[in-house]
């Protein structure tokens, strides 16, 4: 195991389980060793790469791809059913919105609340609390409780967050399109100098800010890695793909 | 930090523990997480108090006076014409002392045990969006639940010294029988918070037996009241354990026999430890099922 080595995912796979009656969910807990009461949803099979320090990694695929999944996994929030995941250094997930708010809380509280979270000390969190205000840049709203706020207000705060918890790696789940034209630059500038010492790993619909951001593209389709490379390689593949299929229910297809 | 997640939990879990370097790390694993999560569950209780408190002119005052007047309520009430017996038996002077001293550490567990169930649901949003150690979310219930027993117990005392004129020395000891409780809380808060988030059902049952704990338990009576025949199953019962334990230190200034000192110790560690294991195994599926 290499010391540059941030993220190595060997071929993870994540199920989650759907249930017909409520009563098999205890069916499946006494006896579940001799018999399976459940109907699986395969969101990930067989998913393997690795990241070194400094690499930015894209992830693309259509909705209900597996993607956020993947970085759950990777964060740590959820586990894979199989397969294994070595993450090494502190991560920042700034994932789809709504990143792990109290509403009720005001923007001041919910930072710091945050950033010991993510494994700062709580003096450390108010000490930095100013420059992560002025990232934000929501003005008098970051005393207000975060139920006035509105979505781009939101990311907004998510964002400034992780960008001051010295974080090793960036996991970004869609969230920089919320931003207005003006806080996408800020993130990028930010995000092109983390890349100089830290990972990202970045799931993203847009496509310029995946050819600006990342060193390697991961296509994922139906839970599984289509292909994987340069992004001006594997981009273009996967839109004259998305073209050509149909955009139809079969991918959700839950199996007995 | 550094982490691995494997497929089967357990074995993580059990990685961690031997990572940790002392051969027994598995006993020190829920104090350990406990520990180096401090920071965590300070901000949070912190921030849980403060939420109480906003938008109440009075804050704190609250939380002081809804014990006064309970207390207050109990003392007219038992005063003179409702004097039982077991509170002269107890070498109690007022009853209303005897119940409340009881109603402490019973509170504490009611509280508890009936938000574990819903424990996981209530902080969904923050488990699943960040990468947050669930099992902390014992720790900062119990500490919050502590902060409401502290300041009625401060008034307990309070009111011991008023009506009696004395607070007995050995209410000193009172810490050496809160400790061990408060490990047998976190275990059943673990244990149940796990239950409780694969079915609702089981938030339901809590609820539906509480008011039957509180006559299992000295409360209003002490286990020296209970007849002779029944009198060892009392103690089968570990809230009576505490609760018996709490009462004869603050009040009747009796130090508790060893044997169920040692008793308090034995059910607080395997509920602990029990709890936290439950816990664990099931914390991967928790995230997904709540």
């Amino acid at each position: 195991m290499s010391s540059d080595l941030v993220i190595r995912a060997a071929g993870i796979g994540k199920s989650y389980q759907f249930y017909t009656h409520y009563a098999d969910r205890f069916k499946q807990m006494i006896f579940g060793r001799f018999r399976k009461f459940y109907k699986d949803y395969w969101v990930l099979r067989d998913v393997s790469f690795e990241a070194r320090r400094g690499e930015s990694i894209g992830i693309i695929g259509r909705n209900g791809a597996g993607k956020s999944t993947l970085l759950q996994i990777i964060c740590g929030i959820t586990t894979p059913t199989y397969g294994e995941v070595e993450v090494h250094g502190r991560v920042a997930p700034v994932l789809s919105l709504g990143t792990g708010f109290d509403t009720e809380l005001t923007g001041r509280e919910n930072a710091i609340i945050g950033g010991v979270v993510l494994g700062l000390r709580r003096a450390d969190i108010i000490k930095r609390f100013d420059s992560i205000a002025e990232f934000a840049a929501i003005g008098q709203f970051i005393d207000q409780p975060m139920k006035l706020y509105s979505t781009g207000m939101f990311m907004r705060l998510a964002f400034a967050i992780c960008a001051h918890v010295d974080a090793e790696l960036m996991v970004i789940d869609e969230s920089l399109s919320v931003g207005d034209t003006a806080f996408q630059d800020k993130c990028r500038t930010f995000l092109r100098n983390f890349r100089k010492t830290g990972s990202i790993l970045l799931v993203s619909h847009s496509v310029a800010e995946l050819h600006n951001l990342c060193d390697r593209v991961v296509w994922i389709d139906r839970g599984r890695i289509r292909e994987m490379g340069k992004p001006s390689e594997i981009i273009p593949k996967y839109q004259s793909a998305v073209h050509e299929e149909h955009d139809d229910a079969s991918r959700f297809l839950i199996e007995a | 930090m550094t982490y691995q997640s494997r497929a089967k939990t357990s074995t993580a879990i059990m990685l961690s523990a031997r990572k940790s370097g002392a051969p027994l790390g598995w006993l020190a694993l829920p104090f350990t997480t406990g520990w180096r999560h401090r920071e965590l569950i300070r901000v949070i209780v912190q921030r849980e108090f403060a939420q109480r408190f906003r938008g109440s002119a009075l804050g704190w005052f609250w939380a002081i006076i809804s014990p006064i007047v309970m207390l207050g309520a109990y003392t007219i009430v038992f005063t003179g014409p409702f004097k039982v017996s077991a509170a002269a038996e107890a070498g109690v002077g007022h009853y209303a002392l005897f119940i409340f001293a009881a109603l402490i550490p019973f509170n504490l567990f009611t509280e508890l045990f009936a938000r574990a169930p819903n424990l996981m649901r209530e902080n969904a949003w923050f488990l699943k969006k960040t990468i947050f150690p669930s099992d902390t979310l014992g720790w900062i219930a119990l500490c919050r639940a502590l902060i409401y027993a502290g300041i009625s117990f401060a008034i307990l005392l309070a009111f011991e010294l008023a009506l009696t004129g004395r607070i007995p020395a050995t209410a000193l000891l009172a810490p050496l029988v809160i400790v061990p409780y408060c490990l047998f809380l976190l275990g059943v808060v673990w244990f149940f918070a796990a239950l409780g988030s694969l079915t609702q059902d089981v938030a339901h049952v809590v609820t539906s037996i509480m008011p039957l704990i509180i006559f299992g338990s000295p409360v209003f009576y002490s286990v020296a009241d209970v007849p002779p025949a029944i009198r060892e199953f009392a103690y089968l019962n570990p809230l009576a354990i505490y609760i018996e334990m709490t009462r004869n230190l603050v009040l009747a200034g009796v130090v508790p026999d060893f044997a169920l000192y040692g008793q308090a110790w034995l059910v607080a560690l395997v509920a602990f430890w029990v709890g936290h294991a439950v816990f664990m195994r099931y914390r991967s599926i928790l995230v997904d099922v709540v």
